[in-house]
């Protein structure tokens, strides 16, 4: 279970998160939206470690992990996809992938490598390629192969839609789905895109102003266009 | 004015040679450079290190290329070291980098004096020389132009074929994303500077037989490999072959034909044309073609 | 008993020192007042000391100038130490060749500072116009004092002289002649050395505590703290930078040639690390922003150098490293602040008299007695003139970045005065539109136009000159200079007149309600509080058009309702366009909306309208994409 309770954080003097709290069980699939500047990206980094947390606590089961490092927040489970992807853009795809497994799984990683390209045969097509040279689509199925690579319990994925066709967002939502349902990896997802969120997500959090505002099932939220005029909209 | 195929190669050689001096002096502060951004003013005591050692095992009786090895190995050791108490602490604060290893550089040059004293040691030059037609030319010219292309290979397979290196080229891409794969960056951080300050050991050790070993040699070689590392620009092996090859050659061209003294100002003179129109040296240049 | 004539006497007198006070400033009799006191040194003190004083001056000279352009302009040169060598072989060169013409060596010493500041205007063009980065800007410098070192330690052979000096290699010049005066080749005693050396460094000192009590000092600081901001505020940085540099060249060279008579010889060592490396030292001792620090690090490390027994002791070097390497570490703002720091603490009388006198290196800010009062606050709101608004237009406009199109023909034109809110999906394309009307990117293909000037292909800095003024997304303040200086310096951009400056500046804080905050860091203030003094500093600098990216990022509600107030106030003399995501702000701000979608505009009107639009909502949930994006 990831419990997030009470955090607030931020960048410099600028608190950005005010006493958020959330409690994602295992195996479930989130989905955190709102407008821009609410704050969502600044929570999935907080979670990481890249954004320093100056109050409150992030708990994965019983490991308390709001002052552990980044590096061994991956290695405690918790796999993050940001903004853009971040495929380490003069790496091959093979290297992109193994470097994941290097610091997490040292002594699995040819295994993991060998089923993360038989998942994904586009990876498999493209692994002597540089990351940089990929497309968009192609580089969001690489970033998920490279989280799968550290054996993760919790995956956090910031605006995978962004930037990406429409017919390949539809197989990424399929991807991650199947990523949840045969490994049992919690996904929570920040996300603009309401489609692709209610595609993957069963519940929904509503976030404005650094904090939690709404909590619902997704499809609610699908349906009901006065709240997505008032906490998505204009 | 025919020029003689025995003149060609002698040339050929001196220049070859040139370069090699240029590049295994550079390597190991390209390593520290371009993976890190830390500029090491040691750099220079991190070579005579090399070649005190080097001195100090032939002395103890070890043969010269396994005296060399430990050499560079026990450089490689020191700035492990040296990263663990210093620079970490300092990374990304450039002046206090450079003054930081400033001062570690005045320590290091006055702690060899106090053990080796301050004369001229040396080892002579080994090997011996072959004939080229009517030139003679030393074979340990030879050997460094070999030691420099096997030292450039080692770091090539080193950063692109081990676990480390990848981790560490990661790391230096985007480290924030290389932690949250679970790469320890600190830890790839120490290692890249042991790394670095080993090459950088060897490349002291390769000098130890052609130049008079004294604790104030760094300083000869260090402006130099300034030079060559900030020409070469990020790319450790490409900027490192390139900026060598160039400034080398130029260096070399212009000795021969006048005197080594306006060879060493033809360098610097192609060194800041060159930074004036790449200001990211030339590695950077293809980088940004890419 | 002589009152009449005291009457009379205080009578003539008062007026004239009233004058007096007003335009001398007051480094002058600072200067001379050194001078007599060097005067009076010399001629009591033995030779052989007034030798090694003689020589902290020149070194603390040397030291002075590393602290004018790393503390002060915040270049990291390593080449001070290239132009000290360079001004002390010039000296001994033209020193051996000029003086059986003119039996005097002060027109070589004069010639050294020039040769020396030549070379160090060529080399700093080279740096600072080549847009290479401040990293590179170490190593050239570094690079050129170690080849400087290399390439005159080669110059053993006789055939290597310049007229009759021979360069000598590794041992260098010898027989350069000590500092003779013009008229009839009198040789300076030492005891006269140390009075010139003195008085030369008591009028350098002073010239520049004077030259940055002017607006030069100012813009130096802003340069140092945030070079950007100071682009943006329409200063040509490079050309301040060259100029720092080159005075620092010069002063480099005059303590070369002074050491070069000081020791009658020359040899490559003076460009030698261990010598390179005390400048820093001595600097960093003294702390790096303290004129008079520099020579009070020369004379504490200098003293404790000699006392553990002169350049040659065997533990000197290995102290120094040590003391390098600590004050870096431990204290990087240098030992004597850090230790005034710590005394005011434990000694609160010492703190409030330094408050008042600012801590080192502050460039006092005149704020002056005079009550704020609101008749300073007319018409256009923060007083002083005001140029008229323009029209900001921008006409089918393309960005392409690699293969990316993230402008596709995007056409908008704001009046004069008007205010106008940019919105839209993230990638939209508003932010680099923002960027492009900044001057931070060029556009693709199309132009922009600032009332009916081109201005498609001006840099930022000049778009500034002409009236854009522009506040970025990420807070760009000057965080150690304070409140009032901030704003100044956004005056002083676009005035270049020094009254005019203080009066925009001190009526910008009055507009803020930040007036009792005017001599804080500004990096003290709340996070609030610094985006509206980031706006002051647009509306300080008397723009025509306004340029906002998200201002109210980070802010509380009340805070937020505060900017909307300013950017009201601002478009009684400017147009403004803002970036914003902040809905409720838009809505508050009551102004006309323009919708970016896929790098194009999709539709404008009120923000009750783009509400009302169905298709509005769907772009901002990811529906409704024309075209891939990849």
């Amino acid at each position: 279970m990831l419990h997030i309770d009470g955090i607030r954080a931020g960048y410099g003097r600028t608190t950005v998160l005010h006493g958020l709290s959330l409690t994602v069980e295992d195996g479930d699939m989130v989905a955190v939206l709102g407008r821009n500047g609410v704050g969502k990206s600044t929570l999935l980094k907080a979670m990481v470690g890249a954004v320093p947390v100056t109050s409150g606590t992030i708990r994965l089961g019983e490991r308390d992990l709001t002052r552990t490092r980044t590096h061994q927040r991956a290695r405690a489970g918790i796999a993050y996809v940001p903004q853009g992807r971040d495929i380490f853009p003069g790496l091959t795809v093979l290297d992109n992938l193994r470097v994941a497994a290097y610091g997490t799984r040292p002594r699995a990683w040819a295994q993991a490598l060998e089923q993360v390209l038989e998942e994904f045969p586009v990876l498999h097509a493209k692994r002597a390629e540089r990351g940089g040279g990929l497309s968009g689509g192609q580089q969001q199925i690489l970033a998920l192969g490279r989280a799968l690579m550290t054996n993760p319990r919790v995956l956090l994925l910031d605006e995978p839609s962004e930037g990406i066709q429409p017919s390949i967002v539809d197989q990424i939502a399929e991807t991650v789905c199947r990523i949840n349902s045969e490994r049992g990896i919690t996904v929570v997802l920040v996300e603009q895109n309401l489609d692709f969120a209610t595609k993957i997500a069963r519940h929904a959090y509503l976030m404005d102003k650094g904090e939690i505002v709404r909590d619902l099932p997704a499809q609610n939220l699908l349906g009901d266009r006065a709240l997505q005029h008032e906490f998505l909209g204009v | 004015m025919t020029v003689q195929p025995d003149q060609l190669a002698n040339l050929t050689l001196s220049l070859l040679s040139s370069i090699a001096l240029l590049a295994v002096i550079s390597l190991g502060l390209a390593v520290l450079f371009g993976m890190m951004g830390v500029i090491n003013l040691a750099h220079g005591e991190f070579l005579m290190l090399g070649a005190f050692f080097t001195l100090t095992g032939v002395r103890h009786g070890l043969n010269l290329w396994v005296a060399m090895v430990l050499a560079a190995l026990a450089v490689g050791a020191i700035g492990v070291v040296v990263e663990r108490l210093l620079i970490q602490h300092l990374y990304g604060r450039m002046p206090a980098t450079m003054l930081a290893t400033w001062g570690l550089s005045l320590i290091l040059v006055q702690v060899v004096v106090l053990i080796y004293g301050p004369a001229s040691n040396g080892i002579p030059t080994p090997l011996g020389s072959i004939r080229i037609g009517d030139y003679s030319v030393s074979e340990y010219s030879l050997v460094l132009v070999g030691a420099a292309v096997l030292l450039l290979g080692l770091t090539y397979l080193v950063l692109t074929r081990t676990r480390y290196g990848t981790m560490a080229r990661a790391a230096v891409m985007l480290p924030d994303m290389a932690a949250a794969v679970g790469v320890d960056v600190r830890r790839t951080n120490m290692l890249t500077f042991g790394f670095g300050s080993a090459l950088a050991g060897a490349g002291g050790a390769l000098l130890a037989p052609i130049t008079a070993v004294v604790p104030s040699m760094g300083q000869t070689y260090v402006g130099r490999a300034f030079m060559t590392v900030v020409v070469g620009g990020p790319g450790v092996v490409a900027g490192t072959a390139s900026a060598a090859g160039l400034l080398g050659g130029v260096n070399s061209l212009v000795s021969n034909l006048t005197t080594s003294v306006l060879g060493t100002a033809a360098l610097l003179v192609v060194a800041i044309v060159i930074l004036r129109f790449l200001p990211t040296g030339i590695s950077g240049y293809w980088e940004r073609k890419r | 008993m002589m009152s009449t004539n005291n009457r009379t006497l205080s009578g003539s007198v008062a007026p004239i020192w009233h004058r007096l006070r007003k335009h001398v400033p007051v480094e002058i009799p600072g200067a001379v007042a050194v001078t007599l006191a060097g005067a009076v040194l010399a001629t009591t003190v033995a030779p052989f000391r007034a030798l090694d004083w003689s020589l902290w001056v020149i070194f603390g000279l040397l030291a002075l100038s590393f602290t004018f352009v790393w503390g002060r302009a915040g270049i990291f040169s390593f080449g001070q130490t290239a132009f000290f060598g360079i001004g002390a072989y010039a000296y001994g060169v033209l020193g051996i060749d000029l003086f059986p013409q003119t039996g005097e060596t002060t027109t070589a010493l004069v010639a050294a500072v020039v040769i020396a500041a030549v070379v160090a205007a060529t080399l700093g063009y080279f740096i600072f116009y080549g847009n290479v980065g401040d990293v590179y800007v170490s190593i050239i410098t570094l690079a050129f004092t170690l080849v400087l070192l290399t390439f005159m330690s080669s110059t053993a052979d006789p055939s290597y002289h310049i007229g009759q000096a021979l360069l000598g290699g590794y041992n260098g010049i010898v027989g350069v002649p000590p500092l003779m005066l013009p008229g009839g080749g009198q040789m300076v005693s030492p005891n006269g050395l140390l009075f010139t050396c003195v008085a030369v460094a008591a009028f350098i000192g002073f010239g520049i505590h004077l030259l940055l009590r002017r607006p030069f000092g100012r813009i130096l600081a802003g340069l140092r703290e945030n070079e950007l901001r100071t682009e943006l505020l329409g200063y040509d940085v490079r050309r301040y930078k060259l100029v720092a540099f080159t005075i620092g060249g010069a002063i480099a060279g005059l303590a070369g040639g002074l050491f070069a008579a000081w020791g009658t010889s020359v040899n490559p060592n003076v460009f030698s690390l261990p010598q390179a490396a005390l400048v820093p030292i001595w600097v960093l001792v003294g702390g790096r922003r303290s004129l008079l620090g520099a020579f009070v690090g020369v004379a504490i490390v200098q003293g404790v150098s000699d006392a553990l027994g002169g350049g040659g002791g065997s533990a000197t070097p290995i102290v120094l490293g040590t003391l390098l390497i600590a004050v870096v570490v431990l204290l990087p703002e240098g030992v004597l602040p850090t230790l005034s720091a710590l005394a005011r603490r434990f000694v609160p009388a010492l703190g409030r008299a330094s408050v008042a006198a600012g801590p080192a290196g502050r460039t006092g800010s005149p704020l002056g007695d005079s009550v704020i009062d609101d008749s300073v606050i007319d018409d256009t709101v923060i007083g002083g003139e005001s140029r008229k608004a323009t029209s900001i237009t921008a006409v089918d406009v393309h960005k392409r970045f690699g293969g990316v199109a993230a402008l596709a023909g995007a056409s908008l034109e704001v009046a004069p005065n008007g205010v106008h809110c940019l919105i839209g999906p993230n990638g939209a394309g508003k932010s680099t539109f923002f960027n492009m009307l900044a001057g931070r990117y060029r556009p693709t293909s199309g132009t922009v136009l600032l009332g009916d000037e081109q201005i498609t292909l001006r840099r930022p800095d000049e778009r500034a000159r002409r009236g854009i003024g522009i506040k970025l997304q990420v807070p760009s303040l000057y965080g150690e200079l304070t409140a009032f200086e901030n704003v100044w310096l956004a005056a002083y951009g676009a005035k270049r007149d020094i009254g005019e400056a203080d009066v925009r500046a001190r009526g910008a804080l009055a507009w803020l309600h930040l007036s009792e905050k005017a001599r804080q860091p500004a990096g003290e203030l709340s996070h609030g509080e610094r985006q509206w003094l980031e706006i002051g500093m647009v509306m300080a600098s008397d723009p025509k058009v306004v340029l906002l990216d998200e201002p109210t990022a980070g802010m509380t509600r009340e805070e937020t309702m505060r900017v909307v107030e300013l950017i009201h106030d601002l478009a009684r003399t400017a147009t403004v366009i803002v970036v914003e995501h902040d809905m409720e702000f838009v809505r508050q701000l009551g102004a006309p909306v323009t919708m970016f979608h896929e790098g194009r505009i999709f539709t404008s009107g009120s923000i009750e309208q783009l509400r009302a639009d169905e298709r509005v909502l769907d772009i901002y949930l990811g529906r409704g994409t024309s075209h891939a994006a990849h």
